[in-house]
């Protein structure tokens, strides 16, 4: 059957699921999971200190991917529920709401904080976005490269999707 | 004055001491086996913290550590915080379990009724057949056979889509038979349930396990009860007072009975010799280190002991009397080369059958054992009613021992 042969609603139920199925990937990236850094320059040496933030329901892990140089210091999260391979942060979540852990800063430079999460509890999984962190007097433009481009939210994908379709019905394919 | 080298170390030795008091009272039971909800929560949080962290670092960091799946830490979480549950067995295997355990294939049954578990069970040996005139229950589940020499049917076991098997630690088929073959995921548990010692641990564990810590507390509190009153009888019992005795156990394959005898020594794996100790006995044989436990009757002659005390593998609840246990009472006083020692000519022959020893039921059968020692200093205990109160309380049976069974002769 051609596309011009269809019903308005079924034309709108295709653009609507193809919409959504773009907007998937999205979602699990939309979970609410973020972090915070404090500073996000430092001194030569000093101490930052990083925060998760995590939905209430959360049961999984976190990983969290240390930049070369920085090193770890310590954390407030359970001591039982943490554990550290090389440069790679594990943390076991159980409903906590946030992870604060610290770093140290290297002498110079900047690094790229990047982290993964899974919740096993709903099955779902992906990842935090990549933060920036520097040294005071350090050139972090390099770093900030290496950031992915910013992307449309989940209600703006959706919004325009809508606005598309209704558009798509009023005007025909035509 | 006291030096304050001294003073110090006083200090730190009382602190430690003092921390040494407070901590079993604070966390966990001191034997570390959660009882309450609020442990079994406590414990479940630091098992999946745990389980999270082997899976984090085998999934995100390229790890070579053993780790849940993701389907399993997802039900974990759904039944969190009663779950997940985690033992370490008497063969020493952890056992971590994500879920209620609800198909349970029980070889060894001999805790299941005890704990209420019935209704938990699948399947059960062969040899359990014979205790549904104490639990009737038995009747409905799945035979898979073996018990005894014989190996179990394989295919049945895995016909009842088991999500646990309960077995023995040493009876019964090995790993190659059980563990190498189980469907992954499916626990393999061994537990015995017939070694004094391990009684209470083991039923804390598994109740703990299967979610009956209700009655696997009960249990403790009533063999806890009973031994502590025997303990504090047989502690007046002055050394020199002390019964010596010989045990003899029942053997028909290795042992040409009319010159030799088997006996527990320290030697063995299996020490029958601790039902002596626990009758506030001395055994004769203590220092055997023969592993059979083969002795001449020479050398039983030259120990002169006060009393004989037998184990036979036979009698059960099923038999109908205690005539079966008589064989070797018979034997041993008619055996013309043990007429002199005291044990024969002052009668003092006891025979216990070994379903009265290898279970839950045990402190009835030390009661027995110790009652025959010190006939005075157990005037007042009745064995057989210390037995009917576990069947009664913790069976819910109405199987009457004193009617039925073979468990002890002569009394």
């Amino acid at each position: 059957m051609r596309m011009e042969q269809r019903s308005p609603i079924a034309r709108l139920c295709i653009i609507f699921c193809c919409l959504l199925a773009f907007c998937i990937p999205a979602t699990a990236a939309d979970t609410g999971i973020s972090r915070s850094m404090d500073p996000i320059v430092s001194e030569h040496g000093g101490m930052v200190t990083v925060t998760v933030y995590l939905p209430p329901s959360f049961t999984g892990v976190i990983v969290e991917d240390l930049p070369a140089g920085y090193s770890f210091a310590g954390t407030t999260h359970l001591k039982d529920g943490f554990r550290l391979e090389g440069q790679r942060c594990i943390f076991a979540v159980i409903g906590e709401e946030t992870i604060r852990y610290t770093l140290i800063s290297p002498d110079s430079g900047c690094g790229v904080l990047q982290g993964e999460w899974e919740d096993v509890g709903s099955g779902t999984k992906g990842q935090i976005p990549p933060s920036v962190l520097s040294v005071t007097g350090s050139d972090s433009s390099q770093c900030s490269t290496a950031l992915p481009a910013p992307g449309f939210s989940l209600p703006a994908t959706l919004l325009a999707g809508m606005i598309g379709s209704i558009l798509v019905i009023r005007e025909g394919w035509q | 004055m006291i030096p304050v080298q001294h003073r110090i170390t006083a200090f730190i030795g009382a602190f430690l001491l003092i921390s040494l008091m407070i901590i079993p009272s604070s966390g966990l039971s001191p034997d570390g086996i959660p009882r309450t909800q609020d442990e079994i929560h406590s414990a479940a949080a630091a098992i999946l913290r745990d389980e999270l962290l082997a899976y984090g670092s085998a999934v995100y960091a390229g790890g070579d550590v053993p780790h849940m799946t993701s389907g399993q830490l997802a039900d974990a979480a759904r039944n969190y915080p009663e779950y997940p549950r985690r033992i370490v067995d008497t063969r020493n295997t952890t056992i971590t379990i994500v879920k209620p355990l609800t198909r349970i294939v029980a070889y060894n049954f001999h805790p299941m009724g005890a704990l209420h578990a019935e209704d938990l069970v699948v399947g059960v040996a062969n040899s359990a057949m014979q205790d549904a005139c104490v639990v009737p229950a038995i009747n409905d589940k799945v035979n898979i056979g073996g018990g005894g020499p014989s190996e179990p049917d394989f295919e049945t076991v895995l016909s009842c889509k088991p999500d646990a098997l309960l077995t023995y630690t040493e009876l019964g088929p090995g790993p190659e038979f059980f563990e190498k073959r189980m469907p992954q995921g499916v626990p393999v548990i061994r537990m015995d349930f017939i070694r004094p010692w391990s009684l209470v641990p083991e039923t804390a564990k598994l109740g703990y396990l299967i979610n009956r810590t209700e009655w696997s507390s009960a249990y403790e509190t009533w063999h806890n009860r009973w031994m502590g009153e025997i303990d504090r009888r047989l502690a007046t019992v002055p050394e020199e007072k002390r019964v010596r005795v010989f045990m003899d156990i029942w053997s028909t394959t290795f042992t040409d009975r009319n010159n030799e005898r088997r006996t527990a020594g320290g030697g063995q794996w299996y020490s029958y010799g601790r039902y002596i100790i626990d009758g506030g006995g001395i055994n004769v044989a203590e220092d055997l280190m023969n592993p059979q436990g083969t002795v001449d009757i020479e050398w039983l002659i030259q120990k002169n002991p006060d009393a004989i005390l037998g184990v036979m593998y036979d009698g059960s609840y099923a038999s109908p009397d205690n005539t079966v246990l008589k064989n070797q009472y018979d034997e041993l006083l008619s055996h013309p080369a043990l007429k002199d020692i005291p044990a024969i000519k002052n009668k003092r022959v006891y025979v216990l059958s070994y379903r009265y020893t290898n279970g839950l039921m045990y402190p009835a059968a030390r009661a027995q054992v110790a009652k025959w020692f010190y006939p005075e200093l157990f005037a007042d205990i009745d064995p057989a009613a210390i037995h009917q109160e576990f069947l009664t309380e913790f069976m819910e049976s109405s199987y009457n021992v004193r009617e039925q069974g073979a468990f002890s002769y002569p009394d």
